[in-house]
């Protein structure tokens, strides 16, 4: 009996140890500052500090120690961590307020030059949103601009004209001028500026529910003008999960053809939570006789870990190895666990014909895992643009102050020993962010990877399925040609943030 | 007496660890203490000490219910787990966030299914694994489950008296228990289990042993690994209420049987 007990916690270990989430993860949630006893009002000014402080301190010490434990190298690559701690525990000590001390923290983070390691504050503006709601667009910067690379159907910022190809000037007299600058922007790469600067234009699209934005864009005729928008919530199913903040998670799918009219199923996912699996592989039911897969994850910054061995195995029908990652204590494996089965017991085969994976610079953690690893395998072709390059598998803490740290469990290579913290994942056909396109409303990644769907070796064709039943079709299945111009875009199709 | 070893700070360092100084610390002489017991001997007193072996012989099916926790990380849910003799059992862990995560044995097929990677068949190490867990007298230590107990020292086990015990079990699987030197119920163990993600060393530490109709069973377990502590606390144990159906197959799992 008490060993049955031992079994019930690893129905959970193996999935929930390892978060992955990219860092532009931002809070919502309520600081919880430790309460003192003593009334606040009733101590000097030194006392409050020394009161207000033990919290900070406290978090100070935690998260030294819990990296100090876990790290998964120990020599901390060539990093004196016990000099670090002497260093900046003094400068923490010598703070005046808990935000003092949460800016040592993140320069104690700061010194391992690792993705991952975040300290999230909901008591740090920058670490918050204004609010639940945002304008109903996709940014993508493309220098020296940001443009609207998506308006969301039906949404009111469609009603209000925003279109893709714009550029954003600014949004309620914040000028993107400002975002571009360096600022305390200490980015490892490029990718990772550039990075920064989205982070900023995508918090200022967020506010109030209902609130007013005004956007102000320049069209592709050079010509400026104004545009009030109400935000909007996000779509999508809210997902509460532990120390992170409520998520938003969508799944969408839809039927597009190639230029030769060959059908291909799109499916795009925003999130790598569980309430993504029943619905992608819903989704890969009702194109498993298609003649070619698209899995869109342009955006998509992470998630949990086990989802990957799990969507993996709707694409192959083998427990092959994608990637490991060398913790502390042992190696982490990753296995696809093939899908041969659906939850109504139908028996079934994973889908076994060309698939595409799309991602571009705001792919981030398990995605990279998940497209470097079959990118490895030799089992998808990528399109799209270089990722974020951050790809360290990670755990939550909370801490005394109420914040939440992020740290790194490991380090992630995949089956052929390529690591993809840094470089990321680098697509077989990289496709340039085309402004003109998106102003045409074409989608220049997917018309990249249907077209190559008409090349896509015979011998990955489909086989025949064991079941009939899987000839159930979505009716909100659209079907779009590439061949016709500006209607190839899935409408239907969000694209991730 | 033996020497005695603060594992408060050994559980700062990986449990595989741990072990390795443990299994050392074991071999030292002991010459001014008295006769350590037999392994047999001391799972004999744990099995008295939780009601004895005709009590829990005339249970037929246990079934047990509470919460989950991982505190650091705020994720929590609640737990059911069914056993029944001989050698079936099944768990459902309903997490806020993820959903259900149900894993079982029937006799003979070991499963699991959850929203994260999908539905499994065990294998390898794993099935074994979980088919000496779903072994319904394994809280019995009788030979027919357990090949060797030998007494390997010992030594303060969550500040509690301990004698520690290598269990090799008749599948081959082992581990090592620590069991109170005072009330000779087991409060902890050392293994390596098999994982989807490979195998991980895991320390656990049962706690709040209360009595239960005739049986004196653990109200919590912690579970520590990677540095990760997990936390289960049980409500209720519930004797002979569980239905044989309650160890059928999920339909996704009998399709995977060829």
């Amino acid at each position: 009996m008490i060993a049955g007990l031992v079994l019930l916690v690893w129905g959970l270990g193996s999935g929930l140890v390892l978060s992955w989430l990219g860092s532009g993860l931002e809070l919502t949630y309520a600081s919880e500052e430790a309460p003192s006893r003593t009334s606040i009002q009733d101590l000097t000014p030194a006392r409050k500090a020394i009161q207000d402080l033990t919290p900070a301190l406290a978090s100070f010490d935690e998260v030294w120690q819990t990296i100090n434990d876990t790290y998964y190298d120990p020599s901390f690559g060539g990093l004196d961590w016990k000099a670090v701690r002497a260093e900046l525990r003094p400068q923490a000590e010598a703070a005046t307020s808990p935000e003092d001390v949460r800016k040592v923290i993140r320069e104690m983070l700061g010194r391992l030059k690792q993705s991952h390691f975040l300290l999230m504050s909901s008591a740090s503006v920058e670490d918050t949103l204004p609010g639940p709601a945002a304008v109903a667009v996709e940014l993508r910067v493309a220098l020296p601009d940001i443009v609207i690379t998506h308006v969301t159907p039906k949404s009111p910022a469609e009603r209000a004209g925003l279109r893709p190809g714009e550029a954003v000037i600014a949004i309620d007299g914040h000028q993107s001028s400002e975002w571009m600058k360096a600022g305390p922007v200490e980015a490892a790469n490029s990718r990772a500026r550039l990075y920064e600067v989205w982070r900023r234009a995508f918090r200022v699209l967020h506010g109030a529910s209902g609130s007013t934005a005004v956007v102000r864009v320049r069209g592709r005729d050079g010509r400026e003008r104004d545009v009030s928008v109400t935000r909007s919530d996000a779509p999508g199913q809210t997902v509460a999960f532990g120390n992170l903040p409520p998520l938003q998670v969508r799944v969408e799918s839809s039927e597009l053809s190639t230029p030769k009219k060959r059908r291909v199923g799109l499916i795009a996912f925003n999130l790598w939570m569980p309430a993504v699996d029943a619905r992608f592989a819903q989704a890969v039911d009702t194109f498993r006789k298609a003649d070619g897969l698209i899995i869109d994850l342009r955006g998509n910054p992470g998630g949990l870990a086990g989802m990957m061995v799990g969507i993996a195995g709707q694409l192959i029908g083998e427990p092959k190895l994608l990637g490991k990652t060398q913790t502390r204590e042992t190696e982490l494996v990753f296995n696809v666990n093939p899908r041969l089965s659906m939850p109504d017991g139908r028996r079934v085969r994973p889908f076994a014909g060309p698939v595409a994976i799309l991602v571009d610079e705001l792919s981030a953690s398990a995605t990279e895992c998940f497209a470097g690893a079959l990118q490895s395998l030799g089992r998808v072709r990528v399109f799209g643009r270089q990722t974020l390059g951050q790809a360290l598998p990670a755990m939550t803490r909370r801490l005394p102050t109420g914040d939440v740290l992020m740290y790194v469990l490991g380090d992630f290579v995949t089956s052929t020993g390529r690591r993809l913290e840094g470089e990321g994942v680098i697509p077989d056909e990289m496709v340039p962010l085309s402004i003109a396109g998106l102003a045409a409303g074409r989608d220049a990644t997917v018309d990249a990877a249907l077209a190559w769907m008409d090349r896509a070796p015979l011998a990955l064709r489909p086989p025949l399925l064991l079941s009939s039943s899987d000839l159930h079709v979505s009716n909100s299945i659209r079907v779009r040609s590439a061949s016709d111009p500006g209607t190839n875009a899935p409408e239907n199709v969000s694209r991730p943030r | 007496m033996f020497r005695r070893f603060d594992l408060g700070l050994v559980r700062l360092v990986s449990a595989a660890v741990a072990v390795l100084v443990f299994a050392q610390t074991a071999t030292l002489p002991a010459t001014q203490d008295p006769p350590l017991p037999s392994g047999r001997d001391i799972l004999a007193k744990h099995v008295k000490a939780i009601g004895g072996e005709a009590p829990y012989k005339a249970v037929k099916s246990i079934r047990a219910s509470g919460r989950f926790e991982m505190p650091a990380q705020q994720i929590s849910g609640e737990f059911e787990m069914m056993a029944a003799r001989p050698n079936k059992q099944r768990v459902k862990v309903t997490v806020s966030g993820i959903g259900e995560i149900e894993s079982g044995y029937d006799g003979k097929v070991g499963w699991r299914v959850d929203p994260m990677s999908g539905p499994a068949l065990l294998t390898g190490k794993e099935l074994s694994e979980a088919a000496d867990d779903a072994f319904f007298d394994g809280a019995l230590y009788g030979p027919d489950f357990v090949g060797e107990a030998t007494t390997v020292g010992k030594q303060t086990f969550e500040g509690r008296p301990a004698y520690k015990v290598k269990i090799v079990l008749k599948s081959g699987n082992e581990r090592f228990e620590y069991f109170d030197a005072e009330t000779g119920l087991q409060i902890g163990s050392e293994t390596t289990r098999a994982t989807p993600m490979g195998m991980m060393p895991v320390v656990s530490v049962l706690r709040d042993y209360r009595k239960f109709g005739a049986l004196m069973m653990p109200a919590s377990l912690t579970q520590r690994l990677m540095g990760v502590e997990q936390v289960v606390n049980v409500n209720t144990y519930e004797y002979d209420t569980v239905p044989a159906t309650a160890f059928d197959l999920p339909p996704a799992i009998k399709a995977l049987i060829k």
